[in-house]
């Protein structure tokens, strides 16, 4: 079987430093308008017993690609190793597939009439490094691998703790998983 | 570097249940926060005091301390039952108004006995003993000794310090900082359940006129459990490499012709009015010494924030050429850039001169007559020693990684810096320890300084002798790192055969011991014994020089009044400035050089006024309204952010924002225009809304009499809505 890339971010352990969105920042160049990774900070309960949840957020590698298939051109695609990615040569910058995603996971370069957005930073990937973003996190809340071989770290995580994934109710099969997003969200229980 | 490692252990700890972690702020910045796991406990800004008061009262009343360590009168005693610490808890003081040395320790000679130290009642006779002498002594004695002339009214430094924490009951306490008296006794009982394994620490509550006493009590805590030094307990940082005091390679710390500084600091600072010519002129004339015209801060360290006020002021005497370099005190003081004060700084009366070494167009530097252009943190030499929770021994090292950008000046033709400009000046007027022969090394040889190479490459070399020396540099890291084509004066400014040491210092950004090894049995591997004080001599004697009454010796809840002791909250009441700012520390802008770094401008733009939602519905205020934050002396506007994570009466600004120089503005540099970049000044800056003190006759920023420490936090403030 290939390999199928996944990352699994445990938000009990995101501090919010938004460590990771710098590093991707500058590790892929990404312009002034947008980011490939953010840290979403929202309070949950109520004074004094509040709490903040941090969710970091990037692509989800999606397993049905609705921002592929609203593509024109063909610039867009899923690879073999599960990694959906934009072939900017190809990319004739109409955007179609910025609002096909529900996840506001890609970037309109208006300017360059380009979309951006996150490839598990491919090009680590190809010399054996780990996403930017994974090794720069400060209190190494974010874990990355291959979901398809059952002794990668991240096939563990999944195995031994519950999880979520965000927009469940989009059905497109994330490939990025979250863990304890429920111990913060059931206190507004 | 080390916070990112302090949250990374913290996390660690908590999701391990390893640490139990409660964070004391006005602010709910939401760091390590695991529901379950971690407790956020609002506190009002500026009463941080009240709070640590209030634990100890808790730790007296509940006798929780650990009495057997506290009952150690010196070091021996306390390292015999296994501490690497001692305190000063069970040393007498006298307290008698009628003996000449009140306030101060109860000596020997004072009993007319023999020996040196301090004295103790001994807890085998119950009789006085010599601190070094008695293996443990009374901790709470108060009551009369025999002396060479009659009875002497005595008490340890213990009981001082329990008299004054009980000055306030703990319901008091608890009113004061707005956090319950349960709330209170929880914290002081957990923090006594795990004897010697408790630590503390802080940052936000020290920045208030009232925070000498918090700064004070909160390290007292852990020493009422015998903590230093302990693993699990209090550390200290670890040491640093050999630099730039004599070194086993160079001296860089002396040289012939030194001139000691020597003389009164303009701040104000470490020196007693009552030693001043304007104190003695005063007494000579039969006039009352007090006030004087500014406060003389007895207990302040390094105050630069107070050097402007006292030049504007011309007291305690007139400057003449001020040298800002790496440093912005008119955005970073609190209450200076204000109308009245920024009139004053730009009178050449006031200052003549003013000279800034600065890499962008600051806030201070545009006040300055001749601005030199500094090298940026890519272009300069830097050696950084340990900084907060790394116990092990390192020193890291920056050094340029490009050619700074600035012109190439002066005698040997080297690009102009805050080190270039203060080398050509000093060989300009002749100044002894620069130009040839200037520094000595291991043998006797003196060595050039002539450029900055020339002293930090040296800097390098001790630290790379000392000790085990550092292995030289591998081939490959010297051509990936760029070393293997370093300028010839930097390989000239040490000797051939430590320069390939030197460069692999340099590769591995610095030197760095294992960071494994921190303890050393039960102990820290680092830090001294040392000696933790309850009552302090040197303040107890000591006279705030306004109101000319004497500091306490112990840490008392003061609340916060101007420098002649009048209440804040009387002159500037509640009915009309229902809030305090908080004023904090933002993630992605902690200092304040970073609004122009394009990463953090995208990540967050701007600071907001944060306020809690229960106070935004009382006073009838909106999500994301723009309004006018007004404090008695001054006013900003900003966007509000109603927020659960803020205590009730608090409106919290990050620092950094608010900008209104530092490249936000077109600056023409002869003839040639510098476009502006306007995010750089988007947001509320806090300190220009800090009060001013009227109760001095100088024109003067509110601060702590004894300790200098601006109205950073907790300044006074209303809410008045702009749409
Ligand atoms: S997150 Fe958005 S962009 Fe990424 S694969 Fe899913 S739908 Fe496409
Ligand atoms: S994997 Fe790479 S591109 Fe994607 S969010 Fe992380 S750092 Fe950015
Ligand atoms: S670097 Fe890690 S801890 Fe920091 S915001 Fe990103 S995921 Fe959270």
């Amino acid at each position: 079987m290939s390999r199928k890339w996944g990352m699994v971010i445990d938000v009990r352990k995101c501090v919010g430093c938004h460590a990771c969105s710098a590093a991707c920042r500058i590790e892929n160049n990404v312009t002034k308008e947008g980011n490939r990774s953010w840290v979403i900070e929202q309070e949950v309960s109520n004074y004094p017993e509040v709490h903040t949840l941090k969710v970091p957020q990037l692509c989800n590698h999606c397993d049905n690609t609705p921002c592929v298939s609203a593509c024109p051109v063909e610039a867009t695609a899923k690879n073999e190793q599960g990694i959906v990615y934009v072939d900017r040569e190809k990319c004739i910058g109409c955007f179609a597939c910025v609002g096909a995603c529900p996840y506001g996971a890609r970037i309109k370069e208006t300017e360059n009439k380009k979309v951006d957005k996150c490839d598990f930073c491919a090009h680590r990937l190809e010399h054996g490094l780990l996403p930017a973003c994974v090794t720069t996190c400060t209190t190494q809340a974010r874990f990355f691998g291959d979901l398809n071989d059952p002794n990668s770290t991240v096939s563990k995580l999944l195995k031994e703790n519950k999880y979520e994934v965000l927009l469940p109710e989009e059905e497109l099969g994330p490939n990025v998983y979250y863990i304890g997003i429920n111990e913060y969200k059931n206190l507004n229980k | 570097m080390s916070f990112q490692t302090l949250a990374r252990k913290t996390v660690k700890g908590v999701m391990e249940n390893k640490l139990k972690l409660a964070v004391i702020d006005p602010l709910m910045q939401g760091g390590t926060d695991i529901p379950g796991k971690t407790k956020w406990i609002p506190i009002k800004p500026s009463t941080d005091g009240a709070l640590v008061l209030g634990m100890m009262h808790w730790i007296f009343d509940k006798e929780k301390f650990d009495s057997k360590f506290l009952e150690c009168p010196n070091e021996e005693a306390a390292q015999s039952i296994g501490f690497k610490s001692h305190t000063n808890a069970t040393h007498l003081v006298i307290v008698d108004d009628k003996h000449p040395n009140n306030k101060k320790f109860l000596k020997p000679e004072d009993l007319g006995l023999e020996g040196d130290g301090f004295i103790v009642i001994d807890k085998k006779t119950g009789k006085p003993q010599l601190h070094s002498k008695a293996s443990a002594a009374h901790l709470f004695y108060n009551g009369e000794v025999e002396g060479k002339k009659g009875t002497i009214k005595v008490a340890t430094s213990l009981y001082l310090l329990k008299q004054g924490v009980n000055r306030y009951s703990i319901d008091e306490y608890a009113k004061i900082c707005g956090i319950s008296a349960k709330q209170i006794e929880e914290i002081a009982k957990e923090f006594t359940s795990h004897g010697h394994k408790v630590a503390v620490d802080t940052l936000g509550g020290t920045n208030s006129i009232n925070a000498l006493p918090f700064t004070v009590a909160l390290w007292l805590l852990p020493a009422l459990m015998g903590s230093y030094n302990m693993k699990g307990g209090m550390a200290s940082n670890g040491p640093s490499f050999k630099t730039f005091a004599e070194g086993p390679k160079y001296d860089l710390a002396t040289f012939d012709g030194q001139v000691k500084p020597s003389g009164v600091k303009i701040s104000r600072e470490q020196f007693h009015y009552e030693n001043t010519t304007e104190y003695k002129n005063k007494v000579a004339q039969g006039k009352n010494p007090y006030p004087s015209k500014l406060p003389w801060h007895t207990n302040g360290l390094s105050l630069d924030g107070q050097t402007l006020f006292s030049a504007i002021n011309k007291y305690p005497y007139q400057c003449k050429i001020l040298v800002n370099c790496f440093a912005n005190p008119i955005y970073g003081t609190p209450s200076l850039y204000q109308e009245t004060m920024i009139e004053e700084i730009k009178k050449t009366s006031n200052i003549p001169l003013i000279i800034s070494v600065d890499i962008v167009m600051g806030e201070t530097t545009s006040y300055a007559d001749y601005i030199v252009p500094d090298t940026s943190v890519y272009e300069q030499w830097a050696m950084v020693p340990v900084r907060a929770n790394i116990n092990t021994k390192m020193t890291s090292v920056r050094h340029p990684i490009i050619e700074p950008a600035t012109p190439k000046v002066g005698s040997s033709n080297q690009p102009i810096s805050m080190e270039t400009f203060l080398i050509e000046v000093a060989k300009k007027v002749g100044m002894p320890g620069f130009g040839g022969d200037a520094i000595k090394d291991a043998n006797g040889k003196l060595w050039p300084l002539n450029t900055r190479e020339d002293y930090f490459m040296k800097a390098i070399a001790n630290m790379a002798y000392d000790g085990d020396v550092v292995s030289n540099i591998e081939k490959e890291d010297d051509k990936i790192t760029g070393l293997d084509s370093i300028p010839k004066h930097w390989q000239d400014a040490v000797k051939a055969d430590e320069l390939f040491a030197v460069k692999n210092v340099i590769a591995k950004g610095g030197r760095f011991e294992a960071d494994t090894n921190y303890y050393d049995g039960e102990f820290m591997k680092y830090g001294n014994p040392s000696k933790i004080c309850f009552y302090s001599e040197n303040l107890a004697n000591s006279k705030n020089s306004i109101t000319g009454e004497y500091n306490e010796g112990m840490p008392v809840w003061m609340p916060e009044t101007l420098a002649d002791g009048t209440l804040v909250s009387e002159v500037y009441p509640s009915e009309e400035y229902p809030f305090s700012i908080c004023s904090s520390k933002s993630k992605l802008r902690g200092i304040s050089m970073l609004n122009n770094c394009p990463t953090l401008q995208v990540l967050s733009d701007k600071n907001y006024i944060e306020i809690n939602a229960l106070d935004a519905k009382d006073f009838g205020l909106k999500d994301g309204q723009e309004v006018t934050v007004e404090t008695p002396t001054n006013k900003a506007t900003g966007v509000l952010k109603v927020k659960q994570g803020v205590s009730r009466g608090t409106l919290g600004i990050s620092f950094g924002y608010g900008k209104w120089e530092y490249g936000s503005k077109d600056t023409t540099i002869d003839g040639k225009v510098i476009k502006g970049e306007e995010i750089r000044s988007v947001g509320t800056a806090t300190n220009p809304l800090a009060l001013a003190d009227k109760s001095v006759e100088g024109k003067y920023g509110l601060s702590d009499v004894v300790s200098g420490t601006h109205n950073r936090s907790g300044i006074k403030a209303k809410i008045v809505p702009l749409s």
